[in-house]
């Protein structure tokens, strides 16, 4: 698959990445990729 | 650990027996933390796709210095055993963890490989028992989409991962 099969899309929501360690970070309204689910090829 | 000598005295015929006068004693040895890296993404009134179509989130790590990157570190691994989507009704939820070899591979989207794709209604859930190791350098995704007649889904997603600090 090449980068014509996929497209930007900005989300209403948050990302919340944290761990036990005490970072955090908050991404609001993140965008994410819209593609196709095809199964994948092997990258040669 | 100095050993001590133990002597297996011979009782009776046949090989001696060893078995008596062992003692074992093990202490564990503190290499390194080991903490969990969550992920969770709140979003409602998404656009459904249609099928075959979904949508692709790459997943954040965090180094050892606390700094977030999208490829994964090479002082830490984490060992990605739970990525689960959920929507709020009954409709087709699809999930999938992907991988890259690189971030600019997600850009251009030029997929290296996948751990795992599943379907299920209302929650579809992906675990690993004992985690998927990341690779230093690789970027993961997750990929989800509810399928439904509904223009618009809300999606609540979650993933897991234990930390483990590499010792250099």
């Amino acid at each position: 698959m090449t980068n014509k099969d996929s497209d930007t899309v900005k989300l209403h929501g948050k990302i919340i990445i944290s761990t036990d360690r005490g970072e955090k970070t908050e991404i609001e309204n993140p965008e994410v990729k819209r593609v196709q689910t095809v199964r994948p090829e092997r990258k040669k | 650990m100095r050993e001590l000598p133990f002597v297996a005295s011979a009782v009776g015929i046949g090989r001696r027996d060893y078995s008596s006068a062992i003692e074992y004693a093990s202490q564990p040895t503190v290499r390194g933390f080991q903490g969990r890296n969550n992920w969770a993404l709140d979003a409602d009134n998404v656009p459904t796709l249609p099928f075959g179509v979904a949508y692709s989130m790459a997943i954040g790590f965090y180094t050892r210095d606390g700094t977030l990157v999208y490829e994964a570190p090479s002082d830490v691994i984490n060992h990605i055993y739970y990525v689960g989507a959920a929507s709020g009704r009954k409709a087709l939820v699809n999930v999938g963890l992907y991988y890259f070899a690189s971030l600019a591979d997600y850009y251009a989207w030029i997929v290296e490989g996948y751990h795992g794709w599943v379907s299920g209604y209302g929650l579809a859930e992906l675990r690993y028992t004992t985690g998927i190791p990341t690779l230093a350098g690789r970027t993961y995704a997750i990929m989800f989409g509810e399928y439904s007649l509904e223009p618009l889904f809300d999606i609540r997603i979650t993933a897991n991962a234990l930390e483990e600090e590499v010792v250099l």
